[in-house]
């Protein structure tokens, strides 16, 4: 995989993996608050049963209390209260022979809570830290909630314990001392406004444990759908996008490789080019050459030879063989690597251009008219922009030839503005057809048939001027010709 | 001493030469060959020249390049065949150029550089034609 797009995919990696990671943490947030709004809420509920028992109980007390007790048959089951034994009238004969007895508020509550233990879920209880009935006794429960009531002034307490393995709630309120319960605890120094004793109630919370169960499973649920839900959406948006990015890269790799081969059919075209190039550097040194050794052939044939002409002939063709040792240089020149970019004049460029190919102009009678007025280096390709001197001069030539135009010129102008350096390169050929124009700098467009042309030298001139040199190139019909200006800006 | 080329020198040695070449090394090395076949050769750098000297002077065989500058090579013949339709020409040429653009104006067409034995088929070809 190219590495932009294994970039590309490992951060869409990690932005979807933060994405899941601050949903799965919103969900859980969410569904602990909503755990904990519910335990609350069920645990309220069996707070307000508790305390429903407990105010009825306690209206009960009062209704017996604003009565100062009421009186009942003596039975078996009603006994007198031997712990209102100091109370005068606690026992009463109706005039009938009826014996009735006293039950203060504390005793008719407890017959009340002992027969009807249990029968709505509550098992209320009533006592005091003390006692007037030992059967009162307190649990270690209620004697540690009534002594927290004395220390810190509250009336109402509840826990949630759990006792053989159920789980209850365990409720106090606190009973203050009022004027009408003096009536019986009097003696045992009570005031009116003093905690003396509490009701009790537990009542088991299976139910409401069960209720908040379910609720929990129900919400469970709905969470798990809509976090799953989210999930899919997520791994949906994912793979669009990761699929799109491969789609994306692959697009890249095949234009990336279509630019390679364009790239490796233009060098093969440029390499041919040179070679046609040498061929016209070397016909005249080498026809010289074989002048020369023609006459030393012709002057041994006649028995002329001596040794001053024949090292004249020698000489001579050192000469020559200097003259095509730079040839070979110059073009060594063009092929060097061009890794790096360099300062350099435009015009310098231009000159190692004209090196290689102007004797192809001058075996063709063009005449070369340069003008040069620039004085910036700029920071480019020079080898780059060599070649694309070469395509387009090579195509002034090409047009020149192929028109027979008679006094064919091709004009080289290089000059600088305030920003940019401009390079213009004009023949006076017929100029290029106007349903032509339009494509010269398409790849694989050529006008010159399938064995001169490959389509790419203007393509590729244009690449390398705007990508590589962050330049433009420009093409006009100028009167009667072609004028290509190349502008490339000096802070390369 | 090679009996051919002796012979070769001795037919075609009175005949008067016209050489036109715009290279310098190629016709200070091309006139001191035809030299040595003929007694005179006149050389000139280019098309116009050639034209001044053959109206000035009578030849019998032109040797000329093509790619000159002021005036070319076919240019020249075909002003020169005006002149004397029968003058013998003999083009040499560095360009790529196809047979029918000079059929009409040359009747030897060699492309250079040109070998030792083409320059003798040259002279076999021009006695040949004066027929020596």
């Amino acid at each position: 995989m190219h590495e932009l797009f294994y970039n590309k995919i490992q951060k869409l990696n990690r932005y979807y993996i933060k994405i899941f990671i601050i949903i799965t943490f919103i969900f859980i947030f969410s569904f602990l608050l909503n755990f904990y709004h519910e335990k609350e809420h069920h645990e309220n509920s069996a707070l307000e049963h508790a305390r429903n028992s407990f105010i009825k109980d306690l209206m009960f007390r009062k209704w017996v209390a604003s009565h100062g007790g009421v009186y009942v048959p003596i039975t078996k089951r009603t006994p007198p209260n031997p712990y209102l034994d100091h109370i005068p009238n606690r026992d009463l004969i109706t005039t009938k022979g009826q014996k009735l007895t006293l039950m203060n508020p504390a005793y008719t509550l407890r017959q009340l809570m002992e027969e009807f233990d249990g029968m709505y879920g509550a098992k209320g209880h009533i006592t005091s830290l003390k006692l007037l009935n030992p059967k009162n006794q307190a649990t270690p429960w209620e004697t540690k909630t009534l002594q927290k009531f004395e220390k810190e002034n509250i009336v109402e307490y509840h826990q949630f314990l759990q006792q053989e393995n159920e789980e209850y709630i365990f409720y106090m309120h606190a009973l203050i001392t009022k004027t009408a319960c003096l009536k019986c605890h009097a003696h045992q120094g009570y005031k009116v406004g003093d905690v003396r004793g509490g009701v009790s109630v537990i009542i088991p919370m299976k139910k409401y444990n069960d209720d908040f169960k379910h609720a929990i499973l129900i919400i469970i649920f709905i969470y798990l759908l809509f976090y799953l839900m989210a999930l899919f959406a997520l791994y949906c948006t994912y793979r669009t996008l990761k699929q799109s990015l491969l789609e994306q890269e692959k697009l890249y790799v095949s234009n990336h490789k279509k630019e390679e081969i364009m790239l490796a059919q233009s060098r093969n075209a440029a390499m041919g080019e040179m070679i046609s190039m040498i061929a016209h550097q070397w016909r005249q040194p080498i026809s010289v050459i074989a002048m020369w050794a023609n006459n030393m052939t012709v002057d041994i044939d006649m028995d002329m030879l001596n040794e001053e002409n024949s090292k004249k002939y020698a000489d001579n063709i050192i000469m020559q063989t200097q003259h095509l040792s730079k040839t070979i240089d110059d073009f060594k020149n063009f092929f060097r690597p061009d890794k790096v970019k360099e300062f350099e004049l435009i015009e310098d460029v231009m000159e190692d251009c004209l090196a290689v190919i102007e004797k192809s102009l001058q075996n063709n009678n063009i005449q070369l008219k340069k003008h040069y007025n620039n004085t910036t280096e700029v920071e480019i390709h020079s080898r780059e922009l060599m070649q694309v001197f070469i395509n387009i001069i090579k195509n002034a030539k090409e047009a020149l030839v192929e028109a027979k135009i008679k006094d064919a010129v091709i004009s080289l102008e290089i000059y600088e503005e305030e920003k940019a350096i401009i390079s213009k390169i004009s023949d006076n050929g017929l100029g290029i057809a106007p349903d032509v124009m339009p494509k010269i700098f398409d790849p694989y467009f050529t006008t010159k048939g399938v064995q001169s042309g490959t389509g790419l030298g203007l393509y590729m001139s244009k690449t390398i001027i705007e990508k590589h040199l962050h330049g433009t190139i420009e093409v006009d019909n100028i009167e009667n010709g072609v004028c290509f200006t190349i502008t490339i800006p000096k802070d390369n | 001493m090679n009996k051919e080329i002796q012979d070769l020198k001795e037919k075609v040695k009175d005949l008067h030469i016209l050489y036109c070449e715009d290279e310098d090394e190629m016709r200070l090395g091309s006139e001191l060959f035809l030299n040595k076949f003929f007694k005179s050769v006149d050389a000139v750098s280019d098309g116009e020249k050639g034209l001044k000297k053959f109206q000035e002077n009578r030849y019998q065989v032109i040797f000329t390049d093509i790619m000159m500058p002021n005036m070319d090579g076919l240019e020249m013949l075909k002003n020169i065949k005006k002149i004397d339709e029968n003058i013998y020409t003999i083009t040499l040429t560095a360009s790529e150029i196809t047979e029918a653009d000079i059929q009409e104006t040359s009747n030897l067409y060699f492309r250079k550089p040109i070998s030792y034995e083409n320059m003798i088929i040259v002279m076999k070809e021009i006695v040949h034609k004066f027929d020596l």
